[in-house]
Parts: C-alpha cells; structure tokens; sequence
C-alpha cells in the first residue's frame, strides 16, 4: 500500500496551472486521533499538504510529533492521503481513497485503509476499512459524523462522533472490547489565516490506549491552534 | 505554564479575536453603488471537500481548509491585473469561490474580463451588475385594500401558507414590526455586517407576503403562516426610501443561502442586466423545483432580468401598458403594508404586484407541497384561458388558482352552491 500511495503522488505531479496546494501548521495541547492520544496527553506540533487537481483528484501528506511507549519517545508520523471527490448536482460531495499510516520507530504499527464519504456543507460522513489497524492483525472499520454550525461571526459550532469495531479486539493495551466510540464538540473561530479550536473530546473505553504509546486517555479538552498557507 | 492558565490564556486570545472581527466587520457603505460598477466577480474553482488529516475530525469538509490556495491565486490575479481585492465569498453550490476584485478609475472592464477570461486558473469571471428594486416612488392616496380583489379572508380558510419557506431576496426587513412578528424565521445580511436594518421596499414585500393575522393590527398577508426568510441583498439608495439597490455579489450569496436553507419559493423583486452568475444559480433553482418569482421590468420587452430567466414566474402590474403575453398581471397600485418604524403605508409597482403572486403561490404549495414551478404556473395562468382571451395578458385570478388546485370552491361558495355553476377546473 505503501507503494501505491507513492505513484498516486507521482501520477498526480504533472499538474495544470490551476490546480491549487494548501497547507496548515498547527499545534495542539494533545493530539486525540479518533479519541486516543498519540501524543501523551502533551502537546504535538503538525504540518499538513493538500494538493486538489482540476478535475476532483486529490492528494496530501501530513505529519505530527508522536510520544511513543518508552523507550521510543519522542517520535513522527506521517500520513499520506489520497482519493477522488466530486460534487454533485444536489450539493451533495462523494468521495472515495484511501490514506496509509507510518511512524518512524515503531514500523510494526504502519496500517492502510481505504474509505468512502459523503459531505454536504455542514454534515459529513466517511466509513474506513483496514485490515491491518495499528498492526493488529485483525481488520477494523471506522465511521464518523462530522457537523459544524455556524454560531455567529466566523465562529462554529463543531460536533464529531466516531465507531469503531474490530473483529478481535480495538488493539488498545488494556481493553479487550471489540468496539469503541468516541466524541468531540467544541467551537471553532476563523480569523484569517488563524484557526482556533476549543473542543471536549471523550471515548467510551476509559483505559483505551493505543499499543503504540501505553499512554490511555481519560476525557479531556484539546485546544488547536492552526495557520492556513 | 501551567496547562489550565494556558488554556485560560487562550480563550482570552479567541474572545478577543471574535472582537475584532466584529469590529473590523462594521460597515463601510460609502459609494457602494459607484463603486460596484468598477468591480468584477471573479470564480475561482473550490474542490469538492475531502478528506484531510490535518483538519482535525471536524474541518475537514470546511470549505475555510484549502481557501489559502484560492487566495493565493487571489492576490496574484489582482497583481497581475492591477485590481483590488474588496471580498469573497465561497459559492460551494457552483463549486466556485468568488472573489470581488475592483479595477482602478481608468481601466476597461470589458477588456479586463475578456484578459482575465483566458487564465486558466480562472473558472469564470464577469463584470458586477447592479439591480434595482420595481417599485413607484409616486405617493398613494387612494384607500384600496388590494388584498380583497383576491378575497383572502375566503382563501384563508382553505390555506394559510403553513410552514412554506418564503425567501424574500430584498432590502432590509424590520422584523420586530407589530405585523410582522414571529413571521420572519431566518434574517440575514449578505451587504454588510450590521444587524437588523429596518429598510422600506423589504420591510413592504415582506408584509404583502406574510404579515400576521388576525392580530388586530394593519393588514394581513397573502400567506400569513408562512415561514419567511427575510435575505438582505439589497441597500436603499438615497434619497428614494422606497427604492433600493443590489450587486451581483450580493444577490449571489443570498440566493445560494436561500436554495442551502431549502426554500420553496424565493421572491425577486428586483431587475437589472443578464447576469451570468445568477443564472448559474437560477438554473440550479430550477433543478431543484424552487417557484422563482420575479419582478417584470416595464423598461424591457422581456421584462429584464431575471424575470425573463426560463422557469422564472414573470409578474408585472395589472395596469402595465406592454407586458409580455408569458407576464403573469397581479394587483400593482394602492397596497397596503408594513413600514419601518411600526407603520403603514401604500406601496405600488411590480415589486409588490410580484410579492402578492409570490404569496399565492405560498398558498398554492401548503394546499399540495409536490408542484412544480411549471404546475403553478398553470394553474395561476391555464393556457388554455390565456390563448382564448381577447387580451391575451395572463391576470392572475387568485380563487380560480386556488380552487383548481384544491380541487374545491374558494370563493364565493355559497352563491356557487346555490346555483350549481361552480366548477373547479
């Protein structure tokens, strides 16, 4: 999968004028991926890359400071993204692609997955499936429900609940549960390039914790803040 | 630092951004009307929105992710052109995001958007055009409860327009007006950020369509349950209070707000030049079965823009001189309304002819909610009536509409009864 991740950004490179790249900086008090800290419950510096072409390909890579289980510590992962997105008459956008996960000292826990979405302007959904999640050796699928509100101004109300279900187990250290759900509200301000973000986020399992760092992830609040470019 | 004084340092850092903004948002409307016409509307095309890890969970749909890179085309487009970028405005119904770039005193804008046609990072660009509202600034003297011609108290009992959603694309609308209380469910600006403004011509269409009943106070509307977004896009132009102006910009974003909020019949009570953007959105109107009702221009053969617009219900007055035969006539002089300031007062023109038909069509709908723009105009005007009058002008005969489409006796019944002459179709 890796592989394949590397000649769709090649594919991709070869690009008309139009196509257009943006980027995020952004820092967080903790970085919560799906409601499980990767970053034990310390902050985490990330970068981000989208590459959209002209006819609704798109592709991108991110990064973000890890803090694996000792004695790794202080670690990076990068995701690598891509997939097809279009618009339809109704307003309605589809996609379909995939992304692949890696972190340097801890290759075992490297996954793929591929998913599908749907998006209006205020509502959202997407279902993955992996079938190597973190390394486990049993797949897992994923979805989420994404909605934001605006409030007033430039400032959102932003509202996320996600599942996951595994065949065996979630592959978190200390929890056998086969499924997990997690959640996310809090309030969003745009001032241009800025991005602020206040949010609770929760997960169902309170001893959950990904294998890769033994860090588990009691329901906190996670402040971001992000610089568009 | 400790985490929770960080967390507080921070907060004050998002509440003090908030302020800025609404203060940096205060409005500047000095000469918007000079100034439209040396903008252009430049579309820059907005992906659909994808997936994106580093939006966090939330954002990754946002159209805000990834509008640094149409800036950035932005800001080279107008260095290159030598323009000015005054807004913006994402547009995802057209897959567009609109940029209102403003040339400097001398340019040419025909050539300007001819040059600028031919980036290819450009989606579509065109000049701004300005409407203006149809009304007559002549004062009404005459007493002349309109509303009675279409005998809306017989109307009433069969549909009051419940929970239609009615855009009114105007200036603004005074909604804690007496009549006009609890009528109005979404108000928004798309001219600039100020809250509540109470301006005529809006605050006049939005009584003829929807003002309250029953309430012991002025007048009632056409369809006084219905639900009325009340979408300023339009500024009044002094020194006329009862005629106001709008841009392509801003018509734009209330007509997309309107067709997002899934409104069943939007209300144009306005006409200017053919404009390419606001076709785009008409068309997806139209796709999407919205009743369009628009204002006839006398000034033109065809009725300007966008009455003329295909699948747009075209409404002039009843005592216009030269209305397109396809025009639908509706009571245009002497109607009573709201006013801001709590007051009352008459109104005429096309304007308002055109906010009566738009809350007929309101009552239309609540009797049966499935019919097309092209059902309502038959049934406000059946062809087969128009091709045998000897006027050849389609007048609006609000209880013969309503009985068609209710299947039943609207007005007058008790006569109709008696003698056996009524039919429905």
């Amino acid at each position: 999968m890796r592989g394949a991740a590397i000649l769709f950004f090649v594919w991709l490179l070869p690009s008309g004028v139009d196509a257009q790249i943006s980027g995020t900086a952004s820092a967080v008090s903790d970085y919560r991926y799906r409601g499980i800290t990767l970053s034990d419950r310390k902050p985490a510096a990330q970068i981000g890359f989208t590459y959209d072409d002209p006819l609704g390909w798109y592709a991108g890579a991110f990064g973000s400071t890890v803090r694996l289980a000792p004695p790794a510590g202080v670690n990076f992962q990068a995701i690598a993204f891509g997939g097809y997105a279009t618009r339809l008459a109704s307003g309605i956008a589809l996609e379909a692609g995939g992304d692949y996960s890696a972190f340097t000292g801890a290759a075992y826990d490297d996954y793929g997955e591929i998913f599908v979405g749907a998006a209006t302007e205020s509502v959202s959904a997407r279902i993955y499936y992996s079938p190597k999640y973190f390394g486990q050796s049993s797949n897992a699928v994923y979805g989420e429900i994404n909605a934001s509100q605006l409030l007033f101004g430039s400032v959102r109300l932003l509202v996320h609940a996600g599942y996951l279900r595994t065949r065996y187990e979630t592959g978190y250290r200390t929890s056998s549960a086969q499924h997990a759900v997690d959640g996310r509200i809090g309030v969003g301000v745009d001032f241009d390039p800025f991005h602020v973000e206040l949010a609770w986020v929760g997960v169902s399992t309170d001893d959950a914790a990904y294998r890769i760092t033994g860090s588990n992830s009691p329901n906190t609040v996670v402040l971001t803040l992000s610089c568009s470019f | 630092m400790s985490p929770r004084r960080l967390l507080r340092v921070m907060l004050a850092l998002i509440l003090g951004a908030v302020a800025f903004m609404a203060w940096a948002d205060r409005p500047d409307a000095s000469g918007e009307t000079d100034a439209a016409k040396r903008q252009l509307l430049v579309m820059l095309r907005l992906p659909p929105p994808h997936f994106r890890p580093d939006a966090n969970y939330l954002g990754s749909y946002d159209t805000q992710f990834g509008r640094s890179a149409r800036q950035r085309v932005a800001d080279d487009l107008a260095a290159r052109f030598k323009l000015r970028i005054v807004g913006s405005w994402p547009m995802p119904l057209l897959g567009v995001d609109c940029f209102v770039m403003e040339a400097p005193e001398n340019a040419t804008i025909g050539t300007l958007v001819d040059e600028m046609a031919r980036d290819a990072r450009v989606e579509s660009i065109q000049s701004m055009n300005v409407f203006h509202t149809l009304s007559q600034g002549d004062p009404l003297s005459a007493l002349q409860p309109t509303q009675k011609l279409w005998h809306l108290d017989e109307l009433h009992q069969i549909a009051t327009g419940r929970n239609v959603r009615v855009a009114a694309i105007d200036s603004g609308v005074e909604v804690d007006h007496p009549d006009l209380r609890d009528r109005v469910v979404i108000a928004r600006n798309f001219v600039d950020a100020r809250n509540d403004v109470a301006e005529t011509h809006g605050t006049a269409v939005a009584g003829i369509i929807a003002a309250r009943a029953n309430n012991g106070v002025g007048i009632v509307g056409v369809a006084p349950d219905a639900a009325l977004l009340a979408l300023r896009a339009c500024w009044e132009a002094p020194p006329d209070k009862h005629s106001a102006v709008c841009s392509s910009f801003t018509l734009a974003k209330a007509l997309q707000f309107a067709l997002d909020r899934n409104a069943s019949i939007i209300n144009l009570s306005f006409s200017g030049p053919r404009d390419q953007l606001l076709a785009r959105l008409l068309e997806i109107a139209k796709t999407r079965r919205v009743v369009v009702v628009a204002a006839a221009d006398p000034h033109f053969a065809d009725g300007g823009f966008p009455a003329s617009f295909p699948g747009v219900l075209a409404v002039a007055a009843d005592d216009a001189q030269d209305s397109s035969p396809e025009t639908l006539l509706a009571p245009g002089r002497d109607i009573p309304t709201t006013l801001p300031g709590h007051r009352f007062g008459f109104v005429g023109g096309p304007s308002f002819a055109t906010a009566q038909v738009t809350g007929l069509v309101a009552l239309l709908l609540d009797i049966a909610s499935n019919q097309t723009p092209q059902q309502i105009r038959e049934v406000l005007a059946p062809s087969a009536a128009l091709a045998s009058s000897t006027r050849h002008h389609a007048i609006v005969d609000a209880c013969a509409s309503v009985a068609r489409t209710a299947g039943t006796c609207a007005c007058g019944c008790s006569t109709a009864r008696a003698t056996g002459a009524f039919t429905t179709r």
